[in-house]
């Protein structure tokens, strides 16, 4: 059932390209912003770029979830499986895993332009780079879907989902940004693990919660 | 299978729509509602099919309770309402498939059934470009694919065509000669009392 879910979000998502597409022209166009607006040195661009990056993965994350959910309403559609003998908690960690894959393939698009813009030196594993895109985004994800499904009934959805992620998701954010910052510094695992740490939590305790909470939220 | 409705209430913005509202509908029983617009009628049937929560009271459906907790209830009920409820980005056919997996049936005869609606050759065209009407067919394909015991029937010729409401016709004889449990939504009485057992008359 799960894969079933996954793959309508795919198969829609492959044929209009839409969410993947605003994403990537969103963060690249933020990307292209912060070299022109913060004209200063580069060690203040380094040093600033980790909190940089996750503020562009976060505003991205907002507009892909936004849309995500959006398919849910046009034409009622979600009526399809709130009616259907399907476990609610089910299409929640669907649409995690669906905006999962949207976000971090937006991230892939626009991970290598911010770089450049920025000017910033690629001398880290990339590998734990993967590592922290994926639990950070993970995380942002999870908190995410849940928002967007309380919101999904609302009048005015597109601010709320800002308005309430946002605070939700400042401490993945803070954590991420920490992870990020001693990864460019090149510090070792060792000294960053505990933020890891803290995002893998985030993303299962908020998963997990999802789960059990979306049969309950999303009603008419 | 029977349905049972017991003290149902629902009110929206502390306006009820609902107060303490029952009803018994045996297996195979035919049950027409009928009333002024924002009488309820659209809501009852949301209400039983799990779409929309109650405030109070129980809706079971054979030994199963209508809970969002609760799959087994809506195994054997299909809601077939006058709003769409189908993914304007897929096709007819990729809908069709996407509903029966939802339910856990095969996809195998999904080809044959849109021809009996007359959409085999829209089948491959996303649903977004489908009039009323053919949305109306495509609905009527996705009771026959899930073939359910409960059907909750929400205005069901709206939007068809001569031919479609013929199409209605010939298989809602079949679902009569069938043992299905059916709740029909309609603002004509004279045509739903010839489709019904009884008619419920909402204020």
């Amino acid at each position: 059932m799960l894969i079933h879910l996954i793959l309508k979000d795919l198969k829609i998502e492959w044929r209009s390209k839409e969410i993947i597409t605003s994403m990537f022209i969103f963060g690249l166009a933020i990307t292209l912003i912060f070299p022109l607006a913060f004209q200063v040195a580069p060690v203040l661009i380094r040093t600033f770029a980790p909190g940089l990056l996750w503020v562009v993965i976060l505003f991205t994350s907002v507009l892909g979830l936004n849309r995500l959910f959006s398919l849910e309403r046009d034409e009622n559609a979600m009526w399809s499986w709130t009616s259907a003998p399907v476990d609610r908690g089910t299409v929640y960690i669907a649409k995690v895993v669906s905006a999962l894959i949207f976000v971090l393939m937006s991230e892939l698009l626009f991970i290598l332009p911010f770089f450049i813009f920025l000017n910033l030196p690629a001398n880290f594993s990339f590998f734990q780079l993967a590592l922290i895109l994926f639990l950070g985004t993970g995380a942002i994800v999870s908190v995410g879907c849940l928002i967007s499904g309380i919101t999904l009934q609302a009048g005015l959805r597109d601010v709320l989902i800002p308005i309430l992620l946002f605070p939700a998701a400042s401490p993945v954010a803070i954590a991420a940004t920490k992870c990020t910052g001693l990864l460019f510094d090149q510090k070792p695992m060792t000294d960053w693990n505990f933020w890891l740490l803290i995002l893998g939590s985030f993303f299962v305790i908020f998963g997990l919660f999802g789960y059990l909470v979306f049969n309950r939220i999303v009603e008419e | 299978m029977n349905l049972q409705v017991t003290d149902l209430s629902k009110s929206f913005y502390r306006f009820p729509v609902f107060k303490s509202f029952s009803l018994q509908v045996e297996s195979g029983e035919k049950i027409g509602l009928s009333g002024p617009n924002g009488s309820g009628k659209t809501t009852l049937l949301k209400m039983i099919s799990g779409i929309m929560s109650v405030d109070s009271g129980e809706i079971k459906i054979g030994e199963n309770n209508v809970s969002p907790d609760d799959t087994a209830a809506r195994k054997n009920l299909y809601y077939l309402g006058h709003s769409v409820g189908l993914y304007p980005r897929l096709t007819g056919q990729e809908n069709l498939a996407f509903i029966s997996g939802l339910y856990g049936n095969p996809e195998t005869n999904i080809s044959a059934v849109l021809t009996k609606v007359g959409l085999d050759f829209n089948q491959n065209k996303l649903v977004k470009f489908y009039s009323q009407g053919m949305l109306q067919r495509l609905k009527l394909a996705t009771v026959l694919i899930l073939d359910p015991d409960i059907l909750l029937l929400d205005e069901p010729l709206a939007g068809l065509d001569t031919e479609g409401i013929q199409l209605f016709e010939s298989l809602f004889n079949e679902w009569k000669t069938g043992e299905k449990t059916m709740l029909i939504v309609s603002h004509d009485r004279h045509w739903l009392s010839s489709k019904t057992d009884r008619i419920i008359e909402l204020n």
